[in-house]
């Protein structure tokens, strides 16, 4: 191989490691761009010809479907301040529970790559999206935003392993890190709950909410419900739960980001 | 070659990509379709056009994923480099060379994920199965593409 492709290849991991590998204004100036110029054309897939009528259906669909996510999400929600309040009958006044603002968002893109899980919204930051906001569905919750750009913006999934919450069980109380499993297979994603204490007892089904710990999720977001439990064998003193996931994450069309 | 379409080519992959669901026989495995194109930029253009395409490609798929950006650029374009530093001994029209270079740009992406992610028994399956696939796709690609060239090619 000739010496100037050597060298070329020196230059371009060199390269990667100084200025794009690391979070920084070129690697962020430059993912922008590039989402830019790829959205255009990952958003043609929504220009499927209907007739009026149906295009009418069609969008009476989406609201509905919206305030269906808005509505379904404020039962979770009250049903988990119902329990704090059963368990903290000393308490003589009531914290007003207001519903946080959001903001409805369509899924327009998959990660293009198999390794990492995350969607792509068709808002950005001229719609009030910003770095490490909650994003939810009908169902629960779904990830956070991870990078904006003026007009979409990408959600690592509650299945990557990036994407760690501070969650606990309904039931016990027990506290625990729900993070997306790197073992399981994409068409049955899985999370998993770790540094659970060893003397919890666990129930098969019980729900996993969020703790509201970390300050980017809210607290009381069901992530979903235990499908195992084992006594982690590396360390012996933590369980490491196995949770199936309550969204389905191959079905997401709409989502719901929480701007506050 | 024009430039123009083969650029518009890698942009309508990358989109399709982003928007193909998982194949559910494959567990949900979700087909990869840049790396062929790379792979026929590679064996087609010249040295510094095909190494500046392939990092432009892996750039545009980082764009669109939530792992490290620009690690897929410089895996295309490395393995570009490696390419066309060969192109004296490689004969971009025999099928077998297509599926090699196929699985060799599909392996060394995947591989590099696979270091930052992990490698377990599942990442290794999977790995093998992109790997497979590229090596069945490339060829079918260079056939299109090459067709297509043919077609709106200008006649002397």
């Amino acid at each position: 191989m000739k010496r100037q492709n050597w060298v070329i290849i020196g230059t371009l991991v060199a390269g990667w490691i100084i200025f794009l590998g690391q979070p920084n204004v070129v690697s962020t100036t430059l993912r922008a761009l590039m989402a830019n110029l790829a959205t255009p054309f990952v958003k043609l897939g929504d220009l499927i010809p209907v007739v009026h009528s149906r295009r009418e259906l069609h969008q009476e669909n989406i609201k509905l479907r919206a305030d269906n996510a808005a509505l379904r999400q404020q039962l979770n929600t009250l049903a988990e301040a119902g329990r704090e309040n059963f368990r903290l009958h000393e308490l003589l006044t009531l914290k007003q529970h207001v519903a946080p603002r959001t903001l409805g968002a369509h899924v327009i893109g998959r990660d293009t790559a198999n390794w990492w899980r995350s969607i792509q919204l068709d808002r950005g930051s001229q719609d009030g999206l910003r770095d490490n906001l909650a994003v939810l569905s009908a169902d629960g919750l779904v990830g956070k935003i991870i990078t904006v750009t003026k007009a979409e913006a990408r959600v690592v999934l509650l299945t990557d392993p990036n994407c760690k919450v501070s969650a606990y069980l309904q039931d016990t109380r027990a506290t625990g890190i729900v993070a997306g499993s790197p073992t399981a297979l994409a068409a049955e994603p899985q999370c998993d709950m770790t540094y659970v204490q060893r003397n919890v007892k666990i129930r098969r089904g019980e729900a996993v909410i969020t703790s509201g710990l970390g300050g980017v999720f809210p607290k009381g977001i069901l992530i979903g419900t235990v499908a195992s439990a084992q006594l982690n064998p590396q360390t012996g003193m933590y369980q490491d739960i196995a949770i199936k996931p309550a969204v389905d994450f191959h079905r997401l069309e709409e989502v719901l980001v929480i701007l506050e | 070659m024009n430039f123009l379409f083969i650029t518009t080519v890698l942009f309508m992959l990358t989109a399709l990509q982003a928007r193909l669901p998982g194949a559910a026989w494959l567990g949900g495995l979700r087909l990869e379709l840049v790396p062929a194109l790379v792979v026929y930029a590679a064996l087609t253009l010249r040295t510094g056009g095909a190494i500046a395409f392939a990092f432009a490609a892996g750039l545009l798929q980082d764009s669109l994923s939530a792992g490290p950006f620009g690690l897929n650029a410089v895996v295309y374009a490395t393995i570009t480099a490696v390419l066309t530093g060969l192109h004296d001994v490689l004969d971009r029209e025999l099928p077998w060379m297509q599926m090699g270079a196929g699985a060799l740009m599909t392996g060394a992406a995947t591989t590099a994920a696979g270091c930052v992610v992990g490698f377990s028994f599942g990442a290794v399956l999977k790995l093998a199965a992109l790997v497979v696939f590229s090596t069945v796709i490339t060829p079918a690609m260079f056939l299109g593409l090459d067709g297509l060239r043919y077609l709106f090619r200008r006649d002397a």
